[in-house]
């Protein structure tokens, strides 16, 4: 299992698989208990409130709730493991999350359920999607009509499928043509010029299409590069494919692939984020040729500055937010095994289009409603190389929202989850200007620009034996001249999120050995810095 | 195009801010520094090199200037003022000899320096060998070495790509071709060029001589910057065709890189093309070269700088093949801090390798161990879990060290360099094993996958793990210079990361050069990361290793100190 938790991107990683037998061969069916629900809210309310599932589930949710490192805001499912976040929607009323479960009775996926008016607080539900005929169910992205919600997917053995839900609560999902209807194996004889994996899909002009993702032998010495198939259909059930979707892909690396696809407008342009098993959570932008059916990128950007694994951003789903914006979610890989569970969802960010090229990123959903207890610092002057521990701002679940005009210091340092004796400490540092120089279409932009570089360093974030740490996270972030570093950081028990002026964000896990690594220290590297104002809240559970 | 060779112009001046040098700044652009015409045999040249003024003067200014602290002692450092690119590395008359952006005090217009070597450590200086005119300055460039003469081809400024040649025994008298550039800037056609004229390179095929000129294009996506080398061909050296865009397959450099400083030399039974983006420093493609299409076929890329170009980042190769199937590159380093009328340094020579079909090996090139003195080892010895431990009796600012560890079941080891006793000062140099990219999700259908992708199909069939697959995660080295000074002006570069496989059981070993203001690492003769460091205090000598959250243990650990080269 270590071999394959180095091998395997996806899905695999911590836990082991519960072997099942005679389940194990067509027509797969599951085991875990399945629920037929009515079709009003009220019907549905009623039978939620005895169903032996989520009865299951609060019991789980109460005896893990005294793992110290499981999240108490971050969405984590409420029993056995979880993976890939799906088909991130809003319908009548509510966000619905699903997301790669591991029922514990049968360790093959289930799409796994859960609600929430603010993006915040979840309520578990059934979950939803039961495998047979596939295999697995593994990802893939919704489309919301105006009277169901369509879940496309893949189903390991058998292809690409298609779900649709049309209930209150989307609790009950009826399968198109009880079948793949993109099947993986080819029926003509020849191979296919397609791969069939993670789909995702959107509608044109009364017209269904979808990605499926996967990677092509068309890179510079035959080697892989990611590749996202386009196909369209009318009717959900026959699909056509057409080509490759994008178009001047200069930006993904070599061995990257385009797995859980999303595509979406995001102002007026359009946005597709995807995940590469070799580096993680990340998005090309660019524009919808709709004559031609392709996406002609212009821009790129990460969610994971590293590896997926161990402790990274890992992939996104995503969907519209109705004013322009897009809400992406993902799952962030563990760095130590947990025992049942393990992954963790990021907090729901809010990504938007800056100027023509640039994507903004913020937390979404009402974050602020979990504050409690608010501590203030500052403004104060921050002197050259001596690290100032902050007296009162302690915690493992917090938020600390922080302006610091770093003027000429060469480099201004966070430390959160810092012991007293910093044994263990996760390490924020920002290089003002110290990245590449900021490049526009064509030309420069003002000579001497330059991005600046955050890093996210968990070397030194646990003594504990079993962690394993991640190589120093950097990401660039382009400030103009005199905007002063504004940082919103959000520690919760075994996950550090950092957004950036709105502009950048990176996450990684972490697993604190120490009960008293819960500190908070600042330092400026060579010169003074002004610490313009922080705050610092305790955040409640929202279990 | 006249945006971009403005933007490269402002790139490479960079640092070195240009001075006002009165009417020597308008054609025909001469230089006020001393020039000099040498005899033909090397008894002639040592002769008059012995009383050369510039020789004088270059031996005055490294003395004044030895005293500096963060002047390295055995890394290459120009006699007097600031140096920027190495160009023209090549091998002559029993010599290594090294040309590199010089910018003379009196005049600070670009003139090649020069140095010569027996063994690639020792360098001595030699007089400028390329002087400005009728250039504005002497841009970087490369060298052809042919049996009877050195070719130089490089970019002059205001003018075009130049070629001058020398043929005698210490290169010290160069004679321009034609009095103008063989390649202009611009077309006499009244169109714009199709290419872009910048550092070249040069090399010949069957009797052609072709040349290799650097650039940047606006380019799909988006019309957005790319790198380009425009390719052109000449029989006489005086008249050059345009050909074509040379490289093909670039799926490796990122928007707003450039091919600037590109060299293109054999690599075992392939070619590399070092090169130099000003946006992410110096890099390589490898490849192979399709002598009938007269393009390079790209394969693989690789860095030497992981980060941004400065400050104190690794910038551009010079290199040259070593006649064993090897290549011999040398790096400029960017400058990190103010320290008065130098600032860049050379990097320690690196000798480059293919190994198998498209990976690249990397070694410190040269007699470098002739300047350890002063050996101590350390252990055998148990690296406890989380402990930083002090070596005692090891301690330098101008050292080499060579160790190597067995991590065990640790995932990182951590060590320090140039620390203080108080840890107010530290550079950090940190192993990851196994935390760097995989080969992504093996989508290839099997005939037992059921046509899934590969990696998956143990989730999917309860098949007993597949065996570790030889490469199939890379490793990662990382140095971090967030607290290696104190000093108010210490530029503090990010944390350089770079991925290297370190097989299943192989131990981890590391070459550690520290000398004065650059730290480099080798790390299993696979990779390299290096960057220029500033302790402010006198006692940021020590050393120390952490093994993180388990125990490792260090098999050996060997500590020199370097002797000085001047």
């Amino acid at each position: 299992m270590k071999n394959s938790y180095i091998i395997l991107g996806l899905c695999l990683i911590l836990g082991s698989t519960v072997s099942y037998a005679q389940r194990d061969e067509p027509p797969y069916l599951s085991p875990v208990p399945k629920f037929t629900f009515g079709t009003t809210l009220a019907e549905q309310e009623q039978q939620l409130k005895d169903n032996p599932l989520l009865k299951r589930f609060a019991e789980s949710r109460k005896r893990l709730a005294s793992d110290p490192y499981r999240p108490i805001y971050h969405f984590v499912s409420p029993e056995s493991r979880l993976n890939d976040p799906n088909g991130l929607s809003y319908w009548q009323g509510n966000w619905h999350l699903f997301y790669q479960a591991y029922p514990p009775e049968d360790d093959r996926q289930h799409w796994g359920h859960a609600i929430s008016k603010d993006l915040i607080h979840w309520r578990d539900l059934p979950y939803a999607i039961y495998p047979g005929p596939e295999r697995a169910v593994f990802s893939g992205t919704t489309l919301v009509e105006d009277d169901r919600v369509i879940a496309m997917y893949h189903g390991t053995r058998v292809g690409n499928m298609v779900a649709v839900s049309d209930d209150p609560l989307l609790l009950n999902w009826e399968k198109v043509t009880g079948n793949a209807v993109i099947p993986i194996e080819s029926n003509t004889g020849f191979p296919l010029p397609y791969r069939v994996f993670d789909p995702a899909i959107w509608k044109k002009d009364g017209i269904y299409y979808s990605l499926s993702a996967g990677r092509s032998a068309t890179g510079p010495g035959g080697k892989q590069v990611r590749a996202n198939f386009l196909f369209r259909s009318k009717d959900l059930a026959r699909w056509e494919y057409l080509h490759e979707f994008v178009e001047d892909d200069r930006f993904t690396l070599v061995g990257d692939d385009g797995a859980c696809p999303y595509f979406w407008p995001i102002g007026n342009r359009h946005i597709m984020l995807f995940f590469s098993h070799m580096s993680g959570g990340q998005y090309l932008l660019g524009d919808y040729d709709t004559d031609r059916d392709k996406f002609e990128v212009t821009n790129h950007g990460k969610f994971n500055f590293g590896a997926a694994h161990p402790s990274g951003v890992h992939a996104p789903s995503a969907t519209p937010d109705g004013k322009g914006g897009v809400i992406v979610i993902f799952n962030v890989n563990p760095g130590k095994r947990t025992g049942e569970w393990d992954q963790v969802m990021s907090l729901p960010r809010r990504l938007t289009l800056i100027g023509e090229d640039d994507i903004g990123q913020e937390p979404a959903g009402d974050i602020e409603s979990l504050r409690y207890d608010r501590q203030a610092v500052g403004p104060m002057t921050l002197p050259a190389n001596k690290e100032v521990v902050l007296k009162n701002i302690k915690g493992n679940a917090m938020e600390i929202m922080a302006e610091i005009d770093v003027k000429d210091a060469p480099a201004f340092e966070i430390n959160v989850l810092r012991s007293p004796k910093k044994e263990e400490y996760t390490r924020i540092v920002f290089y003002r200007d110290r990245g590449f120089n900021a490049v526009r279409q064509g030309t420069s932009t003002e000579p001497g620009l330059h991005n600046s570089m955050i890093t996210l360093e968990t070397t030194h974030s646990s003594l504990h034996p079993d962690v394993r740490p991640r190589a120093p996270e950097t990401a660039s972030v382009l400030l103009d001249k005199d905007e002063p570093l504004r940082l919103r950081i959000f520690v919760d028990k075994s996950i550090v999120e950092v957004f950036v002026n709105g502009k950048q964000a990176l996450a990684a896990r972490v697993y604190p050995s120490k009960n008293n690594s819960v500190g908070v220290s600042l330092r400026s590297q060579g010169k003074e810095s002004q610490l313009k104002s922080l705050e610092a809240w305790q955040m409640r559970s929202i279990y | 195009m006249k945006v971009l060779s403005s933007l490269l112009l402002t790139a490479t001046l960079g640092i070195a801010a240009l001075q006002t040098f009165g009417q020597a700044d308008s054609p025909p652009y001469k230089s006020p520094v001393p020039k000099f015409t040498f005899g033909t045999t090397l008894e002639e040249q040592e002769a008059q090199l012995k009383d050369n003024p510039l020789m004088k003067r270059f031996a005055e200014s490294r003395k004044r200037l030895a005293a500096d602290r963060h002047r390295p002692l055995y890394h290459f450092v120009s006699p007097e003022s600031t140096l920027n690119d190495p160009n023209g590395l090549c091998f002559w008359n029993g010599k290594w000899h090294l040309f590199y952006q010089g910018y003379p005090p009196e005049d600070r217009r670009q003139h090649w320096g020069h140095a010569v070597s027996d063994d690639l450590i020792h360098w001595r200086d030699l007089p400028y060998a390329i002087y400005p005119s009728p250039e504005r300055a002497v841009f970087s460039g490369a060298t052809w070495v042919e049996d009877n003469r050195v070719i130089a081809m490089y970019h002059g400024t205001a003018a075009g790509n130049m070629v001058a040649v020398s043929d005698d025994p210490l290169l010290l008298n160069w004679k321009k071709l034609t009095d103008g550039p063989v390649i202009p800037l611009k077309t006499n056609t009244g169109f714009p060029a199709p290419y872009s004229v910048f550092d070249p390179c040069i090399w010949k095929k069957d009797d052609v001589y072709y040349s290799l000129s650097a650039g940047r294009s606006p380019m799909p996506p988006d019309g957005k910057p790319f790198g380009t080398g425009s390719l052109f061909r000449s029989k006489d050296l005086v008249t050059w065709e345009y050909l074509h865009e040379f490289v093909e397959n670039d799926r490796f450099t990122r928007i707003g890189d450039d091919y600037a400083c590109p060299y293109f030399v054999p690599i075992g039974d392939r070619y590399i093309m070092p090169f130099f983006s000003h946006m992410s420093g110096g890099q390589y493609f490898l490849g192979d070269y399709d002598k009938d299409r007269d393009k390079f076929v790209v394969t693989n890329h690789g860095k030497f700088n992981f980060g941004a170009v400065g400050p104190s980042g690794v910038h551009a190769p010079s290199a040259t093949p070593d006649g064993k199937g090897g290549v011999i590159v040398i790096f400029n380093m960017n400058p990190g801090k103010p320290t008065g009328e130098w600032n860049q340094i050379m990097s320690l020579p690196r000798r480059l390798t293919l190994v198998g079909r498209d990976e690249i090996r990397q070694e410190p090139a040269g007699d470098i161990e002739s300047l350890r003195y002063n050996r101590k080892t350390v252990g055998p010895m148990r690296l406890p879990a989380n402990r930083e431990v002090v070596i005692n009796g090891v301690r330098g600012d101008a050292m080499e060290l060579a160790m190597t560890i067995d991590l065990k079941e640790s995932q990182s080891v951590e060590i320090n360099v140039l620390r203080s006793p108080g840890k107010e000062e530290y550079t950090r140099i940190i192993f990851y094993r196994e935390k760097g990219f995989s080969d992504g999700l093996d989508y290839r259908s099997g005939d037992e996958t059921a046509k899934m992708p590969a990696d998956l199909v143990r989730l999917v069939t309860d098949k007993a793990p597949e065996p570790y697959r030889r490469g199939t995660r890379a490793s990662v080295i990382t140095i971090d210079a967030s607290s290696s000074s104190v000093l108010p002006d210490a530029q503090v570069r990010p944390p350089e990361s770079a991925p290297f496989v370190l097989e299943r059981d192989e131990p981890l070993n590391l070459r550690i050069f520290i000398d004065k203001s650059i730290v480099e690492v080798f790390a299993n003769g696979k990779q390299c990361v290096a960057m220029r460091v500033y302790p402010g205090r006198n006692d940021s000598k020590g050393v120390s290793i952490r093994s993180v959250g388990k125990e490792a243990s260090l098999q050996s650990l060997e500590a020199w100190q370097m002797k000085s080269i001047y």
